[in-house]
């Protein structure tokens, strides 16, 4: 028997009773189980679907066995030297290009941004997923806790968000990209994919194809669920090896049975938004040159999702000079695509004046501004996020003293965000456009 | 591809609720994950292939260890080593049945009484087993930083698995009583 390790070392302790070699061997499985597999009462999900996945006749995720060997009467006959030395270089090679592979293999995503804890799984051990770290194949990402999450960008531009508990695995194959999700939901925005080189996500129930599309994907340990806000995905069920197309604005869900497939449209307040600025780049708001001086800045101490938000710090009062209260306003790039109808702000709150009010107006290519809505700050609980949404699409000419006698919405060039009638400190974030008003909306007059 | 999905449906029951225990029993045995699971997969695969044939009076995990010890035997044959005794696979295998027995029903689970027994060992002894087992440090590696040759360290961990045994078996079998 090859020589044991310190599990079979007699015990010598005069306090403990001695134990069997079976007993300690035991009693070693178990920590190593409980340092591999967590806790009490945890079930590894990836390992359990990794063996539904081959019962339902996937090939092995991890596990790469040889093929029994079966020597020919004509095989018998080779010298047995020759066929060992084939056999060493063969495994040198084999062990030549792993090694190059792991050690050169280029990464195939960048972490963008990471809240809360955010592991890399490996055979090594688990590390801390800090932003800005790039990933090679192979490896396994997992979120700890409902406030988990990162952002994974793909050199294609193509962009993933994790959140909450999720475990995936990220591998790049001749064929295309592959995400493995045993857990969790994930958010994709997918950039157009060669056909041949599709994009391909497997869950422990089903198997969605992308060639580029903007999609939701939601796992429970009974079924996954599929939303698509852009584009189509080709799904297949694993039990019946069912196929099915789930296009824009529709959503699926396949479990582990052969029963009908849950299929509808998805709600109108769950279509999501355009992004204008989620705050996590660099600062892209620029002062107005007809308000008031202010302090405008990319900020962590507030965010409504990610890291960063803008923090705009405004001293109201009469400018010197002047009668009326001050304002300032904050010019941000922003295009309407032709289904946009709305425009939505979210705003946090730190202090105001009774009196002071936040205005958002679309600035069009000619400099006219067309006022859209405003709000005021003190009927808004502090410390808390609100919707603060505008329809996009104006009725009648408003505020507009210069350029154009027509609001056209393909004109627009800006958004210009104001605080007015008093001081305020401020945060903005995920400033958005949408066909629908989102689910947060707050009232604005 | 497997015939019925409700099958399916129990089988993945099956695998969800015995997968540790059983990897534990294959950790026992080979102490290498990558073979562990390796071994587990096959047998899950096994079982789920004679599923059919199974007497449904006998317990599934001491069915499922069956399978798992012929795999181990059957590695253990292309890898040319020696296996365990009989001897040791069977004090083994009855240490593994009298936990799973012990720990039905509702009664403290096994990986449970593990997890309170781990709070209750010395502070040394239990650093002594996060560095080796959790942190996979060498014995070697933990003898420098602890200040300790590596055969104290060896004795240590043996001391600390020695403990945990009896406290496990007690742990147990007072959930027994009350159970």
């Amino acid at each position: 028997m090859k020589s044991a390790d310190n599990t079979l070392s007699p015990a010598g302790d005069q306090n403990l009773e001695p134990t069997n070699p079976a007993d300690d061997m035991a009693i070693d499985g178990l920590l190593r189980e409980r340092a591999r597999g967590g806790q009490a009462g945890q079930v590894d999900q990836a390992f359990v679907s990794q063996i539904m996945a081959r019962i339902h006749g996937e090939p092995a995720l991890h596990v790469v066995r040889a093929a029994p060997t079966v020597r020919s009467a004509s095989v018998a006959r080779w010298p047995r030297r020759v066929l060992t030395m084939a056999a060493s270089v063969a495994i040198l090679i084999g062990v030549g290009i792993a090694g190059y592979r792991m050690l050169y293999a280029p990464a195939i995503v960048a972490v963008e941004e990471v809240r809360g804890q955010v592991q890399l799984v490996s055979r090594r051990g688990v590390t801390l997923v800090a932003a800005g770290v790039r990933l090679r194949s192979g490896v396994e990402i997992e979120g700890r806790g409902a406030d988990a999450g990162a952002t994974l960008i793909y050199a294609d531009s193509s962009r993933i968000r994790i959140q909450g508990d999720v475990r995936v695995g990220l591998t790049s194959t001749g064929q295309g990209q592959r995400l493995r999700i045993d857990l969790g939901v994930i958010r994709g925005n997918f950039q157009k994919q060669e056909i041949t080189r599709p994009f391909v996500i497997t869950t422990p129930h089903a198997s969605a194809t992308v060639v580029g599309t903007e999609l939701t994907m939601k796992i429970s340990q009974d079924i996954t669920r599929l939303e698509v806000t852009e584009g189509l995905v080709n799904m297949v069920r694993f039990s019946d090896r069912q196929r099915m197309d789930v296009s824009q604005g529709e959503y699926v869900e396949a479990g582990a049975d052969r029963g009908p497939v849950i299929r509808g449209r998805l709600a109108k307040a769950m279509v999501p938004e355009t992004s204008v600025d989620s705050h996590e780049q660099e600062l892209k708001w620029k002062c107005s040159r007809y308000g008031d001086p202010t302090v405008f800045e990319l900020s962590t101490r507030q965010a409504h999702s990610g890291g960063h938000s803008l923090r705009v710090e405004y001293k109201g009062g009469e400018p010197a000079g002047r009668k009326s209260p001050g304002y300032t306003i904050l010019v941000h790039p922003l295009r309407i695509g032709k289904d946009d109808q709305f425009l939505t702000y979210r705003v946090f709150v730190e202090s105001c004046d009774a009196d002071t009010q936040i205005n958002t107006m679309t600035q069009m290519d000619d400099q006219g501004a067309w006022f859209l809505g405003c709000s005021l700050l003190s009927t808004h609980p502090k410390g808390q996020w609100f919707a603060f949404t505008v329809p996009l699409r104006i009725p009648v000419k408003k505020n507009n003293n210069v350029g154009s006698a027509i609001y056209d919405t393909v004109r627009v060039t800006d958004c210009l965000f104001s605080v007015f009638g008093g001081s305020a400190v401020l945060y903005v974030d995920d400033v958005a456009v949408s066909a629908t008003a989102p689910a947060d909306s707050g009232k604005t007059k | 591809m497997s015939g019925n999905p409700c099958d399916d449906k129990t089988f993945e029951i099956l695998v969800r609720e015995h997968h540790r225990r059983v990897l534990a029993y294959a950790l026992s045995l080979v102490r290498r994950e990558d073979v562990a699971q390796d071994l587990v997969q096959e047998a899950f695969l096994v079982a789920h292939r004679k599923l059919p044939e199974f007497d449904s009076s006998r317990d599934f995990g001491n069915w499922l260890r069956g399978i798992v010890r012929l795999e181990y035997l059957e590695w253990t044959r292309r890898q040319r080593e020696v296996p365990f005794s009989d001897n040791i696979l069977n004090a083994l295998e009855a240490r593994y049945r009298e936990w799973d027995d012990a720990g039905g029903d509702g009664r403290t689970e096994i990986f449970e009484a593990l997890q309170l027994c781990l709070q209750n060992l010395q502070d040394m002894a239990r650093r002594t087993i996060d560095l080796f087992y959790t942190e996979r440090r060498s014995c070697a590696d933990i003898g420098d930083q602890m200040g300790a040759s590596e055969p104290v360290v060896r004795k240590r961990l043996e001391r600390a698995r020695q403990s945990l045994l009896q406290c496990i078996s007690k742990r147990m079998a007072a959930s027994e009583v009350m159970a």
